[in-house]
């Protein structure tokens, strides 16, 4: 823990007001208290010219300990799911190469079990490109909900896009990072994390088949869990105006899930709740000004953390 | 395996490049350099909290209301799952908690 709670950041400011972060696990949970602007402005290793190897070392290594326990649950759902997509590429005669490429590579959990049946019927490489468009338009919601966290990431940046699955974009677009923890390297390392897992378990189960030790029915539940967690925990510590929006996610999609069925309700329960946003946008646009995405808009320009100090001890 | 191997990379190829296409494009059309339109702001405000709840009806989707189990396994792991967060509010514990009632549902009722 030691190296995570260096008392200066990166720019040289002073953070002993700080409150240090105790056990992983035991911060996690109010890690995941969700609030999307929340994120205060943490040091950028890429504006420290002038810091040492060492240093850099230690705010990596940091970021590593806040970002693992987060992606826990992820870790058993994915290597289970994973394992279960290995599995059924071997029982349909590929070796684990497809599955591991695959799983590195497409890395979208959905699109690459639909990708083993295209593999199983006629070659039509603009279907499948026009099928995967489809299958992962959600996509195009998370890249405009990380536009502004992702801003001046550098280097790190074009493997964040890549790797934002669902699991992923949900701990980064949700998590409260403590102002010691670098940005940029939390958020790769909650995408690493999560896509190792991922073709971890896709090649282990394309390597071992079914013979599973032990009855794993019902463990997939662990990533509708963990979604429920993270609307609890957005639904619980916010006000009126973020519980309207997540209102519209859920009956939008509730609403196109009995009228087009579960297969074909992503790109209309997109298309209504982008309507609902629009003519809402009266009620729901003071949303920024009001929370405390505002003082974090302003300590970003002033580089002055102590409003958002503030509000998270008024928050805790 | 019906393709060639070539057919399968290919076909492989174009599933990348248009699930990459769905990831890069809002950073592409809106880059870091330019100040996205007001409009894309205030999406970018709403949209997690609304896509965290569709994330929960995308992954309950298959629930089988009207035949099996009639959903009841779902069920009962959401409601455990929302009472132990709103008791302890501890990630790690919640999911547990709920995912063993579910395993335990399935595996051992219906």
């Amino acid at each position: 823990m030691v190296t995570g709670q260096s008392p200066i950041d990166q720019s040289g400011r002073t953070l002993t007001g700080n409150p240090v972060p105790d056990s992983p696990t035991h911060a996690a949970d109010r890690r995941i208290v969700a609030d999307t602007y929340a994120i205060p402005n943490a040091p950028s290793t890429a504006d420290g010219g002038r810091s040492t190897v060492h240093q850099s070392h230690s705010v990596c290594w940091a970021a590593l300990k806040a970002a693992f326990p987060l992606t826990i649950p992820i870790c058993l759902g994915f290597l289970f799911l994973g394992a279960s997509y290995g599995i059924l590429m071997g029982t349909k005669g590929f070796s684990f190469i497809w599955p591991m490429c695959m799983s590195a590579f497409i890395f979208a959990g959905s699109m690459e079990f639909v990708t083993v049946n295209l593999l199983l019927s006629a070659f039509n490489p603009v279907a499948a490109f026009l099928l995967a468009l489809m299958v992962n338009a959600r996509h195009l919601f998370y890249g405009l909900s990380m536009l502004k966290s992702f801003k001046g990431l550098g280097w790190k940046r074009p493997y964040l896009i890549f790797g934002m699955c669902d699991e992923t974009f949900a701990i980064n677009s949700t998590a409260k990072i403590p102002q010691d923890i670098d940005r940029g390297w939390f958020y790769w390392w909650v995408t690493a994390c999560n896509q190792s897992y991922w073709v971890v378990g896709a090649t282990v189960g394309g390597l071992i088949g079914s013979h599973l030790p032990f009855n794993t029915d019902g463990l997939e539940f662990v990533l509708t869990a963990l979604f429920l967690v993270i609307f609890l925990d957005q639904w619980l510590s916010n006000a009126h105006r973020e519980h309207l929006a997540a209102m519209i996610g859920v009956l939008s999609s509730l609403a196109c899930l009995v009228i087009f069925g579960a297969d074909d309700f992503m790109i209309p329960s997109m298309a209504v709740m982008l309507v609902a946003f629009i003519v809402l946008r009266p009620h729901l646009d003071i949303l920024k000004p009001n929370t405390e995405s505002a003082a974090n808009d302003d300590a970003v320009s002033s580089s002055d953390n102590n409003e958002i100090k503030n509000e998270k001890e008024t928050k805790a | 395996m019906t393709m060639t191997i070539w057919q399968g990379v290919i076909t492989i190829v174009a599933v990348v490049i248009g699930t990459m296409l769905t990831r890069f494009l809002p950073f592409i059309v809106f880059p870091e350099s330019k100040q996205p339109p007001r409009i894309v702001e205030y999406l970018g405000a709403v949209l997690p909290y609304a896509m965290t709840g569709l994330l929960v009806v995308y992954a309950l989707r298959n629930t089988p209301i009207t035949t099996g189990s009639h959903g009841v396994p779902e069920l009962a792991a959401c409601a455990v799952l929302v009472a132990l967060h709103c008791w302890k509010r501890n990630m790690l514990l919640s999911i547990a908690g709920g995912t063993i009632v579910y395993m335990l549902l399935v595996q051992l009722v219906f």
